[in-house]
C-alpha cells in the first residue's frame, strides 16, 4: 500500500528497522521511473526486467551502506543507469555510433515491445532511433528529455559537471535528429560530434 | 569558429536568459553547422518526449520485495518470526494463511499420502516430509491476469535471480490450510525440508483460474537449493496444468 507521506529515508529506515512493508512501498513508488529508464536505455522489455531487477536488488544489498548524502532517487537512478551499462556490456548490443564501421548501417536491436498498439509506430522508431545514440549521451537524453529531470539532478545521477551534461544533451540531441532521419539542412561526416564538453570545435 | 556549444541545449529548451539568446542567434546567423544542430535538436525534443511510459511488467519486482523480507526474516531471532507470523495472521493483511500449529503430517493421514505419493513417484525420499517453516510461506498475490507459458518461465528466472532460501528445520510444524495451498499439495507438490515456496499467486493460466506455487528445490538436510519449479494448477480440480523447472 502506497504511503506518499511517508519520506523515502524514513521508509529505508523502517525496513532496515525490519519493517519488510516499507521497501515494498519504496519498490511500488520507484518502480515506475526505474523500468522505463531501463527500458530507453536497453530497448528491450526483456533487458529492461533484467536490469530493473538487478538495480533494486543492488540497492537492496547496498541500503544498510546508504547514507543520505544524495536523494534516494538519485542514488537509485545511479545504480539504474550502472545496471543498464552492464547489461549492455555483457550482451555487447551497445549500438556504438563512433564504433560502426563508415559504410556500415547502424545495428538495429530489437525494438521495445509497449503493450499499447497504437504508440507502436511512431515510439518503436524513437527507440530505434535512441539506440544508435551512445549510451553516455543515450542515458542524458533520457534523463532530462524523457523524464524531464533537471540538469542538476542528471548531473548528479551521472556523477558529471553539469556543462557535461548540457554538452552530451546537444549532442545526443543531434545524434538522435540524424538517427531519426529527418531532413536536415546538409549532411556533415562527423555525426557524433566533436568530445563533449569543449566550447569549440 | 568557436561555437557556444555549451549553450545551445538550454537554447533548444527555450530556458535561456535574452543576453546569452542573443548572443546564439548572432552566431547562428553567420553559422550553418550550428543552424543545423539546433534544427536537428528542436526535433529530437518531442520526439523523445513522446515516448510513453510504459507500465512495470508482471513479475519485475515481486521477487525484489521476497528477498527483501528474506534478508529481515534471516536477521531476525526465531521468537521474531514467530511474533511475526502471528501478528500477520492476526491482522489478516494479504495473508490468508492461517498459520495453525499441528503435529507433523506422519501420522498416516490422508493429506500425508496425498504429500507422499508423488514425492515418491519422483524418487524422492519420504522421510524429510514435515512441517514447513513458518518463513516459507508467503502471502497469496491476487492476479487479475491471464498467465501464459512465457509468463511461467519468466516466473523461473526471476525466482532463480534471488538468493537461493535454504529451508530450515522448525520444531513448530505447521499447516497452511489454505485452498491454495492445499490445492497445489492435492496436485502432488511437496512442502517439506527440501522445498521452499517462494511465491504463491492466484491468476489465471490460459484463461483457467489458476494457482501458482513457486518454489526453491534442493536435496533437504539444510543444503541449498538446485533448482527453481513453478508449480500450476486448476483452481477448480487442482489438476496440474503446467510445470517447469530451472536450475539455480
Amino acid at each position: 500500500m502506497m504511503e506518499p507521506q511517508a519520506r523515502d529515508e524514513d521508509l529505508i529506515r523502517r525496513y532496515l528497522d525490519g519493517d519488510v512493508q516499507a521497501f515494498g512501498t519504496l519498490v511500488e513508488r520507484h518502480e515506475r521511473r526505474v523500468y522505463n529508464l531501463a527500458l530507453r536505455m536497453t530497448g528491450r522489455e526483456e533487458d529492461a526486467r533484467d536490469a530493473t531487477q538487478d538495480a533494486f536488488l543492488s540497492a537492496l544489498r547496498k541500503l544498510k551502506g546508504f547514507r543520505g548524502e544524495a536523494a534516494f532517487t538519485t542514488w537509485l537512478h545511479r545504480v539504474t543507469v550502472n545496471a543498464c551499462y552492464d547489461l549492455l556490456r555483457k550482451r555487447q548490443r551497445a549500438p556504438l555510433l563512433h564504433e560502426r564501421p563508415p559504410d556500415e548501417g547502424p545495428p538495429r536491436p530489437e525494438p521495445a515491445e509497449p503493450d499499447h498498439a497504437d504508440t507502436v509506430d511512431l515510439s518503436v522508431d524513437v527507440q530505434r532511433a535512441l539506440l544508435e545514440v551512445p549510451p553516455d549521451f543515450r542515458a542524458t537524453l533520457i534523463l532530462c528529455d524523457v523524464q524531464d529531470l533537471p540538469y542538476e539532478e542528471a548531473a548528479a545521477i551521472l556523477g558529471v559537471p553539469i556543462g557535461t551534461v548540457k554538452s552530451r544533451l546537444h549532442r545526443g540531441r543531434v545524434a538522435l535528429g540524424r538517427a531519426l532521419g529527418v531532413p536536415t539542412l546538409r549532411e556533415r561526416p562527423d555525426a557524433a560530434g566533436p568530445s563533449e564538453g569543449t566550447m569549440s570545435r | 569558429m568557436t561555437h557556444p556549444e555549451d549553450l545551445l541545449a538550454d537554447y533548444a529548451d527555450g530556458t535561456l536568459p535574452d543576453d546569452e539568446r542573443a548572443v546564439v542567434d548572432v552566431h547562428l546567423s553567420s553559422c550553418e553547422t550550428c543552424r543545423e544542430e539546433v534544427a536537428l535538436a528542436s526535433r529530437a525534443i518531442p520526439a523523445l518526449a513522446s515516448l510513453p511510459e510504459e507500465p512495470v511488467p508482471f513479475g519485475v519486482t515481486e521477487p525484489i520485495v521476497a528477498e527483501a523480507r528474506r534478508i529481515v526474516q534471516q536477521r531476525r531471532p526465531a521468537w521474531g518470526r514467530i511474533q511475526w507470523a502471528a501478528g500477520l495472521a492476526a491482522a489478516a493483511c494479504l495473508v490468508l494463511l492461517a498459520v495453525v500449529a499441528v503435529p507433523r503430517l506422519t501420522d498416516g493421514t490422508d493429506e500425508e499420502q496425498t504429500l507422499r505419493a508423488p514425492a515418491a513417484e519422483a524418487g524422492i525420499g519420504q522421510e524429510g516430509v514435515g512441517g514447513t517453516t513458518l518463513e516459507a510461506l508467503p502471502a497469496l498475490e491476487l492476479l487479475d491476469r491471464d498467465l501464459d507459458e512465457r509468463d511461467a518461465r519468466r516466473l523461473a528466472r526471476e525466482a532463480a535471480k534471488v538468493a537461493p532460501s535454504v529451508p530450515r528445520t522448525s520444531d513448530a510444524a505447521v499447516e497452511a490450510p489454505d485452498d491454495a495451498i492445499g490445492c497445489l499439495v492435492a496436485s502432488g507438490a511437496t512442502l517439506d525440508d527440501r522445498d521452499v515456496l517462494v511465491r504463491l499467486i492466484q491468476a489465471r493460466y490460459l484463461g483457467t483460474p489458476a494457482y501458482v506455487g513457486v518454489f526453491h528445490e534442493g536435496p533437504g538436510g539444510g543444503e541449498p537449493p538446485e533448482r527453481v519449479v513453478v508449480w500450476i494448477v486448476s483452481k477448480a480440480d487442482c489438476t496440474i496444468l503446467t510445470l517447469l523447472s530451472q536450475s539455480l
